[in-house]
């Protein structure tokens, strides 16, 4: 063989095996910073694990988890296909002004429907006066930016999808497009809302509920914040956020009975992914106490609530949080346990209508009454 | 195992290429069965037996008609013809047997075991081969398997037929550098097709697809025609490719087939050793058209339903293979004058009768087809396609060009500079190694067959 007359076939065998080798060589990655996941480990060779197949299906995605320039792989196919002018990058949509939104295609108004009734349920069992509050897609705030004719879900409809018998609606598509032209609202690589989104939202939780509107704390900065937008898309040409959140005066952060050391996990906000930072992350119950106010709200909820609940820490001594993905107690006992002025369901229309958390809660609860 | 998958990029493909390239001659056909059974048990470990099981009874029938002769001759070849159509119709078609005699219900629950499609007409044709006496059989029974299971072309051919190798497989194999160079350069382009081309095609079918109004229904089937040739024009370069550098020679399975001015002319570019096999194998056995119109009629219809059923086992490919013959009779008695005379008319028609012959194919739930025809023809639009055209328009604007001849072969004359084609293909392995890495959606179509 003349190497001379194949430098092609060379150059390619020996890339790919030079890759293979650095593969082997080089320490197994736990997760990735740039796509905010944990990477598949070394599949567990044994008899029993080739015999069914699971040895050589877990070996595929093992290798493309620890290919050696993953990342790098990654950010040049995105700008391949940037370079196409493609405004779709693995289910993300790139928008104007470094805007990403996603399709939400699997959003579905009858999951918010039955979700919202579920929570209205819960309400009545409790006997609480119950309020329910949703974010919507940063898509139906900041249309503009949407790519052109791309199918998204109607905003609107979505938002009148989230009511139920006897609890009172927060609508906040209407208010928050109409604020829109100051601070941004919602992040441009992340799904949440903004400080300034959550403050806009508490003004009409404010009015709807008869509070007192405060602005009693300090707001806080952190620059280069990437989203989980951009975990799912990641691309060396997206520009990065900044995180702002608000800490009010006298709030403290209990979880499992324990004060924490600081509201926020400060950490988690040093990291690329910060808005997990913010309340310390998402907990089954966590409790917010302040001594300047009086007064008890018991909140259902999901991460959106983690930038918006310091400022409703304002208004009430105690404020008990549930995030119905990881908790498993019975909620009407303890809903009527907290002697609550008011239940909330504050979540984002995402949440509602792709997971189906507060229909199962209701329901185990309502099987134990 | 997938070509276009990074375990058998990173790890099969380099190593199988190297030990084979230095391996002596007598290990050589030995190491390719080796590997070949490795690379299939990558994906179907649980039919290893099965596969092991027809092999050496075709082994065994091959040996035995080749020593006898006359009416044992042919009773071994019925034999043999059972154990492989047996094998393809139990594992493939016996679940829509008994759909069609509405037992569902008590169907034998069997998986396609992968690959059979192909290697079972491969057996079979081996062995008709034998009783012919055009070729003899092998005595070998390793170099026999290695024929039959060979990893390039095991689960999605060509089909290949054991004169075309049979040289090539009894010699030491060592190729030379060119056919190593030609080897790689037509496995990296038709992984390219396969993943920077077929893969975002696909995309777009299911995106469209999924859109009402008529515009995104065009564009989805335009995506998902040019998806099947790419995905499988594709896979077979890469068969090609591999065996190239296993110096091996495969036929080629495709000629520009959407270049083609009829629809008999995109069946003679389409597949071409699927054709060939059914035209050698049924078509002419039965007698071609020398027997009479009504004889060459049933002829020609026994070969299209098969096509169409060896495609899938379900009504809707037995629609799809007679919808060819449809137009292929409608062309050869009526249209085909006319059709000569007009090149664009022809283009068109053409291509419009694949397509929509594609929207049947895909339709395995057969009532999808209506649902598809009238979205094609709904004359309603709400603007979606547009966003769906400008996402796809890069690919999609690379995939009609590479159906022209002209450019395809300005493409191959170009790849023959070198200083053209390492920074090509090296841009084109890390695009395509990116794509994988980056993405799940990487399904190959012809997997079912």
């Amino acid at each position: 063989m003349k190497a001379k007359k194949c430098p092609l076939f060379i150059m390619t065998i020996a890339a790919l095996l030079l890759l293979a080798a650095a593969q082997i060589a080089l320490p197994d990655r736990t997760v990735s910073q740039m796509e905010s996941r944990t990477l598949s480990s070394a599949p567990k060779l044994s008899l029993e694990s080739v015999l069914s197949s699971r040895f050589m299906s877990s070996c595929e995605s093992y290798i493309a988890d620890q290919i050696p320039l993953r990342d790098a792989f990654v950010s040049a196919y995105a700008v391949y296909e940037s370079a196409q002018q493609k405004q779709l990058r693995n289910g993300v949509l790139i928008g104007e002004n470094g805007y990403m939104f996603e399709m939400g295609k699997s959003i579905s108004e009858k999951n918010i429907r039955e979700n919202a009734e579920a929570f209205a349920e819960i309400a009545r069992a409790a006997g609480a006066s119950g309020y329910i509050c949703v974010s919507p897609l940063s898509s139906s705030v900041y249309g503009e930016y949407v790519p052109r004719y791309a199918p998204i879900p109607d905003g609107y409809k979505l938002e009148s999808a989230a009511k139920g018998d006897g609890i009172t609606a927060i609508p906040l598509l209407k208010p928050l497009i109409a604020k829109k032209g100051g601070d941004a609202l919602y992040y441009k690589t992340d799904h949440h809302w903004t400080a300034q989104g959550a403050y806009a939202a508490y003004s009409e939780i404010c009015a709807a509920m008869g509070l007192e509107n405060k602005n009693d704390g300090r707001y806080y900065e952190r620059e280069g914040f990437s989203g989980s937008y951009f975990a799912r898309s990641p691309s060396p040409l997206q520009v990065s956020d900044t995180l702002t959140y608000f800490e009010a005066s006298g709030t403290k952060l209990i979880i499992d009975g324990k004060e924490t050391p600081e509201v926020n996990d400060s950490a988690a906000l040093g990291g690329r992914d910060k808005y997990s930072g913010l309340l310390c992350g998402n907990h089954a119950l966590i409790k917010l106490t302040n001594d300047n106010a009086g007064g008890v709200l018991f909140v259902l909820r999901d991460s959106y609530a983690n930038a918006l609940l310091p400022y409703l820490s304002q208004n009430f001594g105690t404020i008990y949080a549930v995030d119905a993905r990881y908790y498993t107690g019975d909620i009407i006992s303890e809903i009527r346990k907290s002697n609550a002025d008011a239940l909330l369901c504050l979540y984002g229309i995402n949440t509602l209508g792709e997971s189906r958390d507060l229909i199962t809660l209701a329901a185990d609860a309502l099987e134990e009454e | 195992m997938l070509f276009s998958s990074l375990t058998f990029l990173l790890y099969f493909l380099p190593i199988v290429i190297i030990l084979h390239y230095i391996l002596p001659n007598r290990f050589q056909n030995a190491f390719l069965l080796l590997s070949s059974i490795v690379f299939y048990a990558w994906g179907e470990i649980a039919y290893v037996p099965l596969i092991a099981a027809i092999l050496a009874l075709d082994y065994l029938l091959s040996r035995l008609i080749s020593s006898s002769k006359g009416n044992k001759a042919r009773m071994y070849l019925i034999i043999g013809c059972m154990v492989n159509f047996g094998a393809l119709f139990y594992y493939k078609y016996i679940g829509f047997l008994f759909e069609l005699l509405g037992l569902s219900e008590i169907a034998p629950d069997v998986a396609l075991p992968l690959g059979i499609s192909f290697f079972t007409f491969q057996a079979a044709a081996y062995l008709v081969d034998i009783y012919r006496r055009d070729i003899a059989a092998e005595k070998n029974p390793i170099t026999f398997s290695a024929f039959i299971l060979m990893f390039p072309q095991l689960i999605a051919g060509p089909i290949i037929r054991y004169a075309d190798v049979s040289e090539e497989l009894g010699r030491r194999r060592r190729p030379p550098a060119e056919m190593l160079e030609k080897g790689i350069l037509t496995f990296l382009g038709g992984l390219a097709l396969k993943v920077l081309i077929a893969n975002p095609l696909g995309e777009l079918w299911v995106n469209a697809g999924a859109a009402a109004g008529m515009g995104s229904a065009w564009l989805a089937m335009i995506g998902y025609s040019m998806q099947i040739y790419f995905d499988f024009f594709g896979y077979s370069l890469m068969a090609v490719g591999i065996g190239k550098m296993l110096g091996l020679t495969f036929a080629q399975n495709f000629s520009d087939p959407y270049s083609s001015r009829s629809v008999t002319e995109f069946w003679r570019r389409w597949h071409i050793t699927l054709g060939k096999w059914f035209r050698e194998y049924v078509y002419i056995p039965m007698g071609g058209n020398r027997r009479g119109k009504a004889r060459t009629a049933l002829n020609l219809f026994a070969v299209w339903a098969l096509t169409g059923l060896w495609h899938g086992a379900s009504l809707n490919f037995l629609l799809w293979g007679l919808y060819m013959l449809l137009l292929i009779l409608l062309e050869k008695h009526f249209i085909k004058g006319f059709l000569e005379k007009h090149r664009t008319i022809s283009h068109i028609y053409t291509l419009f009768a694949v397509f929509i012959g594609w929207m049947l194919f895909t339709s395995d739930d057969l009532s999808r087809f209506p649902a598809i025809m009238s979205s094609l023809f709904s004359f309603t639009e709400s603007g979606e396609m547009l966003f769906w055209l400008r996402q796809y328009a890069f690919v999609l604007l690379l995939a009609v060009l590479l159906c022209i001849p002209k450019v395809t072969g300005a493409v191959k004359a170009a790849m023959k500079r070198t200083w053209v084609r390492l920074p090509a293909m090296a841009v084109l392995i890390i695009l395509s190694l990116s794509a994988l890495i980056n993405s799940g959606y990487n399904p190959f179509l012809y997997f079912r067959f």
